[in-house]
């Protein structure tokens, strides 16, 4: 199963030079979306054959790579690696087919993507730190042309803003990997970038703190949360539709991701320390990104201050102490990456029909594009946590957990989700209904609007189908996450 | 004497005189000729360093190889091999065809070479004015060019200044010890103290270190640009080795952490800032250089096995990245009325997208991102500096390189992303060129993933 697992991972890359190599629009384009759908059967396949009463990492592979240094391929899953390694390998198809009929520079936009791909799946299912930080980093190379060749007015600013931001936490991250792995120097007197073998060590206290600090750095840029958070914005809106949906579905859960897996797994105590501040932080985050998202006009901006908002919640949950929190923050990756995905491509498709972001432009669009109002809406209830939809499930589970132990909080984050459903409802509101703002002349030119076409039907019937299955049948997923809370709290 | 420790220097220096008589034979027309054939000469040389038999003294026990030496030596002449390969068509482009180039480059070489294998003051003075001087009439070259005038009075003068630096730490180091071997010394004097102060400042004006930096960007920017890919990695390779050498000797000395640091922390941080004004790419390729001195610095701030490995890796891959990206730079200039002003740079990527594509890669291996070889150079450096406790200078590293990816990321941006009028169209490679540039990014990308192809072969 390892084997498949490299497969997956880095099939996108082979296609991703075949790609550069043949440079034929209509040849990227069916290679890219083949090669993203095999990947995300290969990883269903690995799901379905993923055992969540077995306590460990599954679909393992290890091989000796750079021996002098203690690094080796190391490849694994655990739930809730599986349940975002599905995530990233289906927001790639949707990706792709979403993108089929881009114009302008085809081939290179595909190669990018594809190269994307490897580096997405390459963090979730990384287990040895020397690997994570490739990929993690590699990341950012494709993506930084993503937003400066196909964004928009500002893109140039935007790409660099979101490569200095990252890098600047990254680069935190890799001072923090070599702390912890020169401290293992010194206890057992090798070198290894394992994460088993650094995980298992028992880290003095202040260690745990520096390195919490170090690695939480480079986790909270990317998250991103409160102040961190401003590249986000910038990114997301001059990013193009297909950018911005790996955006906000897989590259911000790398950070809640590695929060999990890295932090509050190998520093259990500092976790334990540090909860006020993360609190602050993620509260601070919740309330005050739902505030900015109701003061927005453009609709892109306005849905990425929902995600900064959504994803306080998952910080908030995963430093909870407490497994159904936990459960709810891996369940609130999912569903927030389904509902931010179908969200930026009802704004790219607004985008595309009327070539405008801003609320003042647009309005009573329902009559004009009715199929995109139903999925638009769909969108935003998974997002609101709707019952019955993904997000349900997770905000649930979140406040359950959290409440426990943390009441107050709880409720703050309660107040976070009112919010949200407050600054969807009134996006809709300006962009799908009130007609009487809009004048002759856009009533006029908007009356041959063409509706849903077929690849975006495809890509929105995707990301809605799944958001309903882990909306109505939640247990296996439940039972993915509880596969890693397990781990992390013992027992 | 012991002729087999000395092959390959001996082997450069036939290889020198053959060149220097055939310049006076042949005509300019083989000019290109000349080149290539010079290019040979290292290679020969580095070949030849298979059959030294190490470790081995010789000229009463000055001059010594060992592994350590080996491993610097290849480098250099690889270094120079490759910068030989590349130079020629510039200098066609410019109608300078001047036969010294090749000889001159390779006497820098033999310079550096002896210096690397040097122990003793004196012959590391004699060796490293024979480089020094070579490199000053390399940047005087283009007779008709002002700058190149100009840069390269100005390295004759700041040159000279370190020179009488580092002749005067000799001094002081004689007076302390009653020699000019390097050998280990604990006694805490002033005499000693004196030598360390003037000889790492000597060796800090040479690795143009803040603020011993002044004449490094008015050298980049006046020299023939294929050159300074040359004078911009080789002595530098040198001088980090003997750097080495010395922090294992003598780096019990707190004076030898205390201005190590300084120096180090000086260039990082004043180059990083200074290189966000430059509108000149050379020059900004000049300020990272200096930044990176910064950062090499850190790694002979303390004995210590993890951290000198890391800087020998580290140095042993950016010495290519600076290669490969002088190497872009001298390719467009070959355009008429080229002046690497930031604005000319714009769209060319775009319009070259091998050529731009190369200095990105380069660049982005400047920041430090996977999976180019640099990255792993930092993780090392990180790696060593926390294990000799020196976890806050490390923090400094980190802050720098984040200043750092700013203005390279311009250059990246202004190259590819920014829209605008597209003033210079095209560039071509030579031959010897593409060579260069693919033996480069092979080194880069390739050391990336398999370090341990360069690092086993680090022995201190």
């Amino acid at each position: 199963m390892g084997v498949l697992l490299t497969v997956a991972i880095f099939l996108p890359l082979v296609s991703a030079l075949l790609v550069a190599i043949v440079r034929n629009s209509a040849f990227s384009r069916v290679i890219s979306i083949a090669t993203s759908v095999v990947v995300f059967l290969i990883a269903v396949y690995l799901g379905l054959n993923f055992d969540w009463n077995n306590p460990s990492f599954q679909h393992t592979i290890k091989l000796p790579w750079i021996q002098p240094l203690g690094i080796s391929f190391s490849l694994g899953l655990d739930g809730m690696g599986m349940a975002l390694f599905l995530l990233t390998a289906l927001m790639f198809v949707v990706a792709f087919v979403w993108s089929v009929k881009i114009e302008d520079r085809p081939n290179l936009y595909h190669a990018l993507f594809l190269l994307l791909e490897t580096a997405c799946l390459g963090v979730f299912s990384a287990l040895d730190l020397f690997l994570f930080y490739l990929f993690w980093e590699f990341m950012l190379i494709p993506m930084y042309f993503i937003i400066g060749f196909w964004g928009h007015e500002r893109k140039v600013y935007a790409a660099n803003k979101f490569f200095v931001y990252t890098f600047f936490g990254s680069i935190f991250l890799l001072l923090g990997i070599a702390s912890v792995v020169i401290y293992g120097y010194v206890v057992s007197g090798s070198v290894s970038f394992d994460y088993f073998f650094l995980k298992n060590i028992q880290y003095p206290l202040w260690i745990q703190l520096v390195a919490f600090l170090l690695f939480g750095l480079g986790f909270a840029v990317k998250v991103p949360m409160w102040p961190f958070h401003t590249w986000l914005p910038d990114a997301h809106v001059e990013a193009p539709t297909a950018g911005s949906v790996i955006l906000a579905a897989v590259l911000l859960k790398m950070g809640t991701y590695g929060f999990v897996r890295y932090s509050l797994s190998m520093f259990p105590e500092a976790s334990k320390y540090y909860v006020p501040l993360i609190f602050f932080l993620s509260v601070v985050a919740i309330i005050y990104a739902a505030m900015m998202a109701i003061a927005q006009t453009h609709i892109k901006r306005l849905i990425a201050y929902s995600s900064i908002s959504h994803m306080g919640l998952v910080t908030l949950a995963t430093f909870a102490s407490d497994w159904n929190a936990l459960n709810g923050a891996i369940y609130m990756m999912v569903a927030h990456g389904l509902s931010s995905a179908s969200l930026f491509m009802s704004a790219g498709f607004i985008y595309d029909r009327i070539h405008s972001y801003h609320m003042d432009d647009l309005g009573g669009l329902a009559r004009y594009i009715p199929n995109l109002a139903i999925v638009f809406m769909l969108s935003g209830l998974v997002g609101i946590g709707f019952p019955g939809l993904a997000g349900f499930v997770a905000e649930f589970l979140i406040l359950l957990g959290t409440y426990k132990n943390y009441p107050v909080w709880a409720f703050v984050a309660g107040v976070g989700m009112v919010l949200g459903a407050a600054y969807f409802l009134y996006m809709y509101k300006r962009v799908m209904l009130e007609e009487e703002t809009i004048s002759d002349y856009r009533r006029e030119k908007w009356s041959h609007l063409k509706d849903l076409e077929l690849h975006h039907w495809i890509a929105f019937v995707l990301v809605l189908a799944s958001s309903v299955l882990l909306g109505v049948y939640p247990l296996p997923f439940v039972k993915l996450m509880e596969h890693t809370t397990r781990m992390v709290f013992g027992g | 004497m012991n002729w087999n420790a000395l092959l390959p220097e001996l082997v450069l220096s036939i290889g020198i005189l053959l060149l220097f008589f055939l310049d006076l034979l042949l005509d300019k027309r083989h000019f290109k000729l000349l080149n290539v054939l010079g290019g040979f000469v290292p290679i020969l040389a580095f070949i030849s360093l298979f059959f030294v038999e190490v470790p081995a003294k010789t000229f009463f026990d000055t001059f010594s190889v060992g592994t350590f030496e080996l491993f610097g030596k290849g480098l250099l002449y690889i270094l120079s091999s490759l910068s030989l390969f590349a130079l020629y068509d510039y200098f066609l482009k410019k109608n300078s065809p001047y036969g010294e180039v090749p000889y001159l480059v390779l006497l820098s070489t033999l310079g550096l070479s002896f210096f690397m294998s040097s122990d003793n003051l004196l012959t590391l003075f004699v060796s490293v004015e024979l480089s020094s001087i070579s490199i000053y009439i390399l940047i005087a070259l283009l007779r008709g060019d002002y700058n190149s005038k100009e840069s390269a009075f100005k390295y004759l003068l700041m040159g000279s200044v370190g020179t009488a630096f580092f002749g005067m730490g000799s001094v002081f180091y004689y007076g302390a010890t009653g020699s000019f071997f390097l050998t280990p010394y604990a006694d805490q004097n002033t005499l000693f103290s004196l030598f360390i102060l003037f000889f790492l400042s000597a060796l800090a004006l040479k690795v143009s270190a803040v603020p011993f930096h002044f004449w490094t960007p008015d050298a980049y920017d006046g020299a023939p640009t294929p050159l300074v890919g040359y004078i911009a990695t080789a002595p530098k390779l040198a001088l980090y080795m003997l750097l080495v050498k010395l922090t294992l000797l003598f780096s019990q000395f707190k004076l030898w952490l205390v201005l190590v640091a300084v120096l180090s922390l000086l260039s990082m941080f004043y180059a990083n800032f200074t290189a966000y004004a430059q509108r000149s790419v050379k020059r900004l390729l000049a300020y990272s250089s200096i930044a990176h001195a910064g950062y090499f610095l850190l790694g002979v701030s303390l004995s210590e096995q993890i951290l000198q490995k890391a800087l020998l890796f580290y140095l042993g891959v950016y010495v290519f990245a600076v290669l490969g990206s002088f190497v872009v730079l001298s390719a467009f200039e070959k355009q008429e009325g080229f002046s690497h002003h930031l604005l000319e740079y714009r769209g060319l990527g775009r319009e070259n997208p091998i050529l731009g594509v190369a200095l990105s890669i380069f660049l982005l291996a400047f920041i430090g991102i996977p999976p180019m070889a640099l990255f792993v150079g930092k993780l090392g450096m990180f790696m060593g500096l926390v294990k000799a406790g020196l976890g806050l200078l490390a923090l400094a590293f980190v802050v720098a390189s984040i200043i750092s990816a700013g203005y390279y990321l311009k250059l990246i941006s202004v190259m590819f992303l920014e829209e605008g009028e597209v003033r210079f169209r095209g560039s071509y490679l030579s031959a010897g060129e593409s060579f260069t540039l693919l033996v480069c990014l092979v080194f880069i990308l390739l050391l990336g993933l398999f370090p341990q192809l360069l690092y086993t072969y680090i022995k201190l």
